[in-house]
């Protein structure tokens, strides 16, 4: 008898065990930016596309989101462990160095024998840049392209006309530039000269290119020496703030939300913040255009790019892949945009869905067409960054002249590539 | 010295052993590290002393070494001085003590990033209250931001707002323990308060002194936040303090051997300061001044 | 003649008077002890004449002048404190000339006025040592010193001796008696024991709640105290103080004692008038009161031996007197027993008598 209830007793258990399983957990480890695309966060009609996936398939995503600098820090110490409990992880594009890449699962099997829905639908130049040693290591999936934010009612106030080519913006932001009668200074150009990638956008614009993607420096151009001679011009005259080369993301939104600035170098996606009701003096006042180079009809637009990536040392990396080509997919990619991604599919930006809620989706397609990365990805990119902060700020506020400060980037940057070669 | 019994031995041993691990170990291992040359997902190199030699003919380390040393003895020497002089005020006696000790004690149940952040809004050329009316005071716009001695000097300030009440808490801790007769028998000597103050106050407070300056040095080496949250080293890393130079090649880098040497120096270089006001002090405790 | 002139002092703090309306002189050259328990206003005293507390009311005159408003230094007080105070950091020589110093003496004048002081209380030879360095009765010699060094108008000592163990305490009590026979600078000193009143006074001061209990020589006040607290506050053991009934019977007073026992007196003993029909408190000394009779002892009072307290040569013998307890100090020549009967024996002139309720001397 006793026997009997004992084996009903591990049937039962087993069946339980059987029935009852448990959801995995998959955690992905990303900047907040990107939780908010996949899920949609706290947005009143958000789209949560990783969540229904992962309803679907009976797992518990664990988000961990980190600052930038942090988020690459922690993810990498994850990657030199034995194993981690990371299973996903959005990398940005200048920290996916060689070195790194070898922390990271080759995508490539994968897609073989579970492909993401039109890949080659994804911007060229993109997909390139996640190819490291002829191995994918990550899939794009947003981007950040700097473009030329303006304040339409102060250029109104100031008979100023919009811009379409480089000189007249430089005029129009000159005009633009003026004192209120209570004290306000109102700048023409606002920036954030604490970073390269904002400098390079401007840079770009006279036709400047620091380290193109087949890692030769091109510093000390005349471009690059134009290009700074004008930025520091505009910093002496007072059209960019005092404060430009300490300015930083929040600060450079408060100046544009109060109508300190007229004109600002700053990502696409950044028109809801600078025009959100709640918080701007100048709601669906401040318009947004490709940045414009003084050759009409093309813009200069440099981006910065995430992307989805697997440590090559999770447990979980088919599972984490499933979650990749999820969030990649054709419709997946639009929903994230409405989101507030930059999407990494030109063609999203002719989704109805997109023109209907975004309105500057049309000027931003025209920016990512012409998009090209910042600085390439190598061993010393981070440091290559750095290096160009230092001398573009020196030529900036005068304590070099552009051409020295040019020749000093061109030889330092050129050491920094030989010695990751 | 009197020699220890097995028990109390024992009972010190949890406290060394406490500090093995979070002190010693973690110090050789960076040692060891900074022998080697290593970066994330590579494994390490042994390369012998040639990250200390990278770092020390860096010009950035040793400008940063240079920013280092003026701000930290600026701060260290001023906040001494204030320190000084508001505990003297509070030991002569002060309105509302209650209230002036809480108004003293605040910036040090500040955060330190929420401080440096409060002062950099209110700093900020153009906008900031301060920044403002340094501006409307006919002293034209405060742009420390792109200047490097104003940013250090605003690295000062803060620096020393923020600490100022644990060296002020140490000074007065010092000057409390001095005993009232004392002073009642100086003003029967014949001293004026500024007399008192000299002759007594001060060298009786001299034991505080030198133990708020070992701490405030070797805390002070450390500077970090105020720097990097203010400047991050700019413009044109001309602001960089030895901290923000580690953080650069360990954590911007990846380069922790040059980092860990960094650290290393760091280490060297506030216990050079320190061992100064240490070897005062055992000469007077060996004097028998305390 | 006067040398300071205490002047209906008052102290406050806040809402609360320590000090109550409080007059004395002291003559030049006096040695004069303020003492009483703690509490009492006896420091508080010394430090407003020190300077060192704001005299709330009253005046304080030296030589004739009002000093209230000047500074400890122009009042040319020198004051030794209970702690000592010297100051640590300085070696002996300049805690002793640290006045000087401060008064800008040329240091030649100043070594030898160190000198000449330091010979005087034979600490010459610990000039160059820290205050730490120095036994408890050399630091109280140091902190004399400093205080000698500048030749005082008047000397104030606060509880000078209370940190020294007894047998320095004594040693010590005698130096400062020497000290002020020879010196002979007006002195104020405070203390809670009365044997140093005692020992070391021309006059004493004797203090109770901020009030003067009693003011006199050493003599006024052991044998003539004029109320129940300097009774039992001057002498030691304390005197014996038990209500009474006082009657006449038969032409005789008649003592009875408050649970009964009764005291005889001899015929024609006079009493001071009586108040409170009869109703006092008596007290007498242990001293006073003998196992055996002497001459004059005609008094006598008998009891129980209760308890005993062997002094060597003397003891102490507790007696139960109907419900009262007396402590006579007698000879010790083994021949008390507790439980044994005793008679004792007194000269009634030395009967103190005081009323119940006023606690004030009768007669």
């Amino acid at each position: 008898m006793l026997r009997k209830i004992l084996a009903t007793a591990v049937l039962l258990a087993a069946a339980g065990s059987v029935s009852a399983q448990e959801p995995r957990t998959l955690t992905i480890i990303s900047h907040n930016v990107h939780k908010t695309a996949a899920t949609g966060g706290d947005l009143a009609d958000a789209q949560n596309i990783a969540g229904e996936w992962a309803e679907r398939n009976n797992v518990t995503l664990n988000w961990v989101t980190l600052d930038i600098g942090p988020l690459h820090d922690r993810l990498l110490r994850e990657m030199s462990l034995g194993e981690t409990s990371v299973d996903l992880a959005a990398v940005l594009n200048t920290r996916v160095v060689p070195s790194v890449a070898t922390l990271l699962e080759p995508l490539g099997p994968h897609m073989e024998a579970n492909p993401i829905e039109d890949f080659e639908g994804i911007s060229e130049g993109l997909r390139e840049a996640t190819v490291i040693n002829g191995n994918v290591v990550a899939v794009p999936y947003r981007h950040a392209t700097n473009a030329l934010h303006y304040n339409e009612t102060l250029l109104e106030e100031r008979g100023v006309a919009v811009p379409t080519t480089l000189d007249e913006l430089l005029a129009a932001a000159r005009a633009a530039t003026f004192t209120r009668d209570d004290g306000t200074r109102v700048y023409g150009l606002v920036t954030t000269l604490d970073t390269h990638v904002t400098a390079l956008q401007f840079l770009s614009a006279f036709g400047a290119v620091y380290i193109d993607a087949d890692l030769n420096v091109h510093a000390n151009s005349p471009e690059m020496i134009a290009g700074l001679t004008e930025l520091a011009n505009l910093y002496k005259e007072g059209v960019l703030p005092p404060n430009v080369t300490a300015l930083g993301l929040d600060e450079l939104i408060a100046t544009m939300r109060e109508g300190r600035g007229v004109f600002a170098i700053n990502p696409f996606s950044r028109y809801t913040a600078l025009n959100d009701p709640a918080a701007s003096l100048y709601p669906g006042q401040i318009d947004v255009m490709p940045f414009p180079t003084n050759d009409p009809g093309v813009a200069s637009a440099n981006t910065e790019f995430w992307s989805w990536a697997i440590p090559a040392n999770s447990t979980q990396k088919d599972l984490a892949y499933d979650l990749i080509r999820e969030l990649s997919g054709k419709d997946a990619t639009v929903r994230a945009a409405l989101n507030g991604n930059g999407p990494v599919r030109p063609a999203a930006y002719e989704d109805p869905r997109i023109i209907e809620k975004l309105p500057y989706a049309a000027a931003e397609s025209i920016g990512l067409r012409d998009a090209s990365v910042a600085v390439p990805a190598f061993a010393d990119a981070v440091e290559a960054t750095t290096v160009f902060i230092e001398e573009m700020q020196a030529a900036v506020l005068g304590l070099k002249t552009p051409e020295e400060a040019a020749a000093s980037l061109q030889t330092r940057a050129e050491e920094l590539v030989a010695r990751s070669k | 010295m009197r020699r220890l019994n097995p028990a109390a031995i024992l009972m010190l041993v949890p406290t060394h052993l406490l500090l093995l691990v979070v002190i010693a170990l973690p110090s050789i291992y960076v040692f060891w590290l900074s022998l080697n040359e290593s970066t994330y997902g590579s494994d390490l190199t042994f390369v012998g002393l040639d990250n200390y030699v990278t770092v020390l003919t860096s010009s950035y380390f040793w400008r940063a070494a240079l920013n280092t040393l003026i701000v930290v003895n600026a701060v260290v020497y001023i906040e001494l001085l204030i320190a000084i002089g508001m505990a003297a005020l509070f030991l002569g006696g002060v309105r509302y003590p209650k209230i002036m000790f809480a108004i003293v004690l605040m910036p040090y149940a500040i955060s330190e990033v929420v401080g440096v952040l409060v002062w950099k809004i209110m700093l900020n050329s153009g906008s900031g209250v301060l920044a403002r009316t340094i501006e409307s005071l006919g002293f034209g716009m405060f742009n420390w931001s792109v200047s490097p001695p104003l940013a250090l000097s605003v690295v000062t300030l803060i620096s020393i707002w923020h600490h100022l009440p644990f060296t002020f808490l140490l000074i007065y801790a010092g000057m409390l323990a001095i005993p009232k007769s004392l002073y009642e028998a100086a003003r029967i000597d014949g001293a004026t308060p500024w007399q008192e103050f000299w002759r007594i106050t001060l060298p009786l407070t001299i034991p505080a002194i030198l133990i708020s300056l070992i701490f405030r040095f070797v805390f002070a080496f450390r500077l970090f936040s105020e720097v990097w949250l203010l400047t991050a080293g700019g413009p044109a890393r001309l602001t960089e303090v030895l901290a923000v130079y580690l953080y650069q090649s360990g954590f911007k880098y990846g380069e922790f051997g040059t980092a860990s040497a960094t650290g290393w120096l760091m280490v060297i270089g506030s216990l050079g300061v320190a061992s100064i006001y240490l070897w005062a002090m055992h000469r007077r405790m060996l004097k028998g001044n305390d | 003649m006067v040398a300071i002139n205490i002047d209906r002092f008052v102290k406050r703090y806040g809402a609360l008077e320590v000090v109550h309306d409080i007059s004395f002189d002291i003559e030049e050259g006096e040695f004069l002890v303020l003492v009483g328990p703690s509490g009492c206003g006896k420091s508080t005293i010394l430090r407003m004449v020190a300077g060192l507390e704001e005299i709330s009311g009253g005046e304080l005159r030296m030589q004739g002048v009002r000093v209230n408003e000047l500074s400890p230094k122009e009042r040319q007080v020198a004051m030794v404190f209970q702690d000592y105070a010297l100051y640590p950091h300085m070696s002996v020589e300049q805690n002793i000339g640290f006045s000087l110093e401060l008064a800008r003496v040329p240091k030649a004048e100043r070594e030898a006025q160190v000198k000449r002081v330091a010979d005087i209380l034979q600490i010459g030879h610990l000039l160059e040592r820290r205050p730490r360095e120095l036994s408890g009765g050399q630091r109280q010699r140091v902190a004399i010193g400093r205080a000698m060094v500048r030749k005082p108008q008047l000397f104030l000592f606060d509880e000078p001796l209370s940190n020294l163990d007894a047998k320095l305490r004594a040693e010590m009590r005698g130096q400062i008696k020497r000290l002020h026979q020879t010196l002979k600078t007006t002195s104020m000193y405070v203390t809670h024991d009365q044997l140093e009143a005692m020992t070391l006074a021309d006059r004493i001061i004797c203090l109770f709640d901020g009030h003067i209990a009693q003011m006199g020589t050493p003599h006024d006040l052991f044998d003539r105290p004029a109320n129940v607290f300097v009774a039992e506050f001057i002498g030691s053991p304390t005197m014996n103080i038990v209500p009474i009934t006082a009657s006449k019977a038969e032409g005789r007073t008649v003592l009875t004692l408050a649970g009964g026992g009764e005291v005889s007196l001899p015929d024609g003993t006079a009493l001071p008038s009586l108040t409170n029909d009869g109703n006092v408190l008596a007290g007498i000394r242990p001293e006073h009161l003998s196992d055996t009779p002497t001459p004059g002892a005609t008094a006598r009072i008998e009891g129980v031996i209760d308890m005993l307290e062997p002094l060597g040569s003397d003891i102490l013998v507790t007696m139960q007197v109907g419900g009262a307890t007396l402590t006579a100090r007698c000879t010790d020549k083994g021949q008390f027993q507790a439980g044994q009967n005793l008679t004792l024996h007194f000269d009634p002139a030395r009967l103190h008598l005081f009323d119940s309720k006023t606690q004030m001397r009768l007669g």
